[in-house]
């Protein structure tokens, strides 16, 4: 288990998943706010 | 040129007191924009807005109603019509040809098109390269810092990143102190 925890800390595999955490996230906030041109003006 | 820590903090301050010294009397320049139109007032962005939602509805005619594909039409033609709608509102300006144009000259009343958003970005960009910088000094000062650097003690990352929120603060305090910068000497440079 501590070997199978060692390589899901390796570079790769944490680029990989933080990645596609981030993009997931970017994604989320086109779809429920999306076009955004300038910074919203309250 | 060779900077020692001490005419680099010279310069800054100098450079930041001579700024705000010879720029206090100077009046906010606003640019008079004459080529340019509010886009809510633009015929040519009203036409761009027009066009786009007959295309739309032209492709929508194909589809029986009610169907996977003329809902997400009717979802696309609902979302170009607030996107123009938005852009309209936020007082935006248009060119001729019926387009939103960024202005990016600083002035304040325009500030959320360039100012805020560049700001915000470098506050980002900033807090991930001083959490990547603090993790890789963290792993310098470990038993084996070749392999902290290329198999991640996660826990300690995770907690340095999130304290990466009052970087600009850090990253004042550590050049005031003269923790930011390495000293000359341990610059190695080539033979001369």
């Amino acid at each position: 288990m501590n070997d199978f925890l060692k390589y899901l800390s390796t570079a790769p595999v944490l680029m990989t998943a933080w990645l596609s955490i981030t993009s997931a996230f970017i994604m989320f906030i086109n779809f429920v706010y999306p076009d955004p041109l300038v910074f919203p003006t309250i | 040129m060779n900077l020692t820590f001490k005419s680099l903090k010279s310069l800054v301050l100098g450079s930041l007191f001579s700024f705000g010294i010879f720029n206090t009397n100077l009046l906010t320049a606003n640019a008079d924009f004459t080529a340019l139109t509010p886009c809510k007032d633009s015929p040519a962005f009203t036409k761009r807005l027009n066009s786009s939602v007959k295309k739309l509805e032209n492709r929508l005619k194909l589809y029986t109603p009610d169907s996977k594909e003329a809902k997400a039409l009717e979802k696309e033609i609902n979302a170009t019509k607030a996107r123009f709608d938005r852009y309209g509102n936020e007082n935006l300006l248009c060119g001729k040809e019926g387009l939103p144009r960024i202005i990016a000259s600083g002035q304040w009343d325009r500030s959320n098109e360039f100012v805020i958003p560049g700001i915000l970005f470098l506050y980002i960009t900033g807090w991930i390269g001083w959490v990547g910088r603090k993790y890789l000094r963290y792993a310098s000062t470990t038993d084996n810092a070749f392999e902290n650097e290329i198999i991640i003690n996660v826990p300690v990352a995770i907690g340095i990143m999130n304290s990466g929120f009052l970087w600009p603060i850090d990253a004042w305090k550590e050049f005031t102190s003269g923790d930011l910068l390495a000293s000359d000497d341990d610059v190695t440079v080539s033979p001369r």
